[in-house]
């Protein structure tokens, strides 16, 4: 994303990214890709989060029956602590966690957004009408159009809950 | 991701999402830096690609803007990669780099 040459085509974006403390993550998209090593990720890669160590336990009580009722430690399992993707490529195991994703997005992994819009005096509502609506102020509105206005209506102007 | 994930093998969904993002963990957690030592891959197997960007000439295309400004300024398509950081949470087991490479080129 050039945000230098949107702003100076009259979108500038950069306080949305300061509410949301996004800029470090667009800086991050800056860069090369992997297709292939992404593609190969997705076909292969795994979730590991509390439905798989229960799959994990039932195949030890299946090997060994004496094991049923015993704790994780006890069937010599290690002790689940957070839900990991897990890939494996060229034999080097690797765990994606919450963690990694969020240190990536170069900030902390909660979410943050802007309440509150007023959708009459909002900077963008020229653009978004111009874009989505072809320019229509009101009325005459096609399904496709009526569907992107409560989406904006819902989505981009939502209203703090009491 | 989690969702994408199941849409993709269990759904069948043919969409490759999060590509750059995959792209920087695999960057960041030294992964490549060990496939590259051991030389067993190079950039064309890993499909090495740089994506466009979204700049005033994609506001043309959306007829937001009836012309379009160039900068000097303006982003170029570059292969630089980004500066490794120091405190990356470990994402594979921390051997040395020489030792996991080792272990790459027997198998």
């Amino acid at each position: 994303m050039d945000f230098v040459s949107l702003a100076h085509h009259d979108c500038d974006l950069s306080s949305y990214l300061r509410f949301q403390d996004l800029s470090g993550y667009y800086s991050m998209l800056d860069g090369q890709s992997y297709k292939n090593l992404v593609k190969y990720f997705w076909v292969r890669a795994e979730i590991y989060d509390k439905h798989a160590t229960k799959a994990e336990e039932d195949h030890m009580v299946l090997l060994h029956p004496k094991l049923k009722g015993k704790s994780r430690a006890e069937m010599g399992l290690k002790k689940f602590k957070r839900t990991e993707i897990r890939f494996n490529v060229m034999e080097i195991p690797i765990n994606i966690t919450e963690e990694v994703i969020g240190k990536i997005c170069r900030r902390t992994i909660e979410g943050a957004f802007q309440w509150n819009l007023n959708k009459k005096t909002s900077d963008w509502i020229s653009m978004v009408r111009q874009s989505l609506f072809k320019g229509k102020k009101d009325g005459n509105y096609s399904d496709m159009e009526k569907f992107f206005r409560s989406c904006c209506k819902n989505v981009f102007y939502p209203k703090e809950e009491v | 991701m989690l969702w994408a994930l199941e849409q993709i093998q269990q759904k069948n969904k043919t969409f490759v999402p999060y590509g750059r993002l995959l792209s920087e963990i695999f960057h960041q957690g030294r992964m490549l830096k060990v496939l590259k030592i051991s030389k067993v891959v190079d950039d064309n197997q890993l499909g090495t690609m740089v994506g466009k960007y979204i700049n005033g000439s994609t506001l043309y295309n959306m007829c937001l803007v009836k012309t379009v400004i160039k900068m000097d300024t303006d982003l170029q398509e570059s292969n630089i990669l980004s500066n490794l950081m120091d405190n990356f949470p470990p994402i594979c087991k921390q051997d040395p780099p020489d030792v996991r490479a080792h272990y790459v080129y027997e198998h």
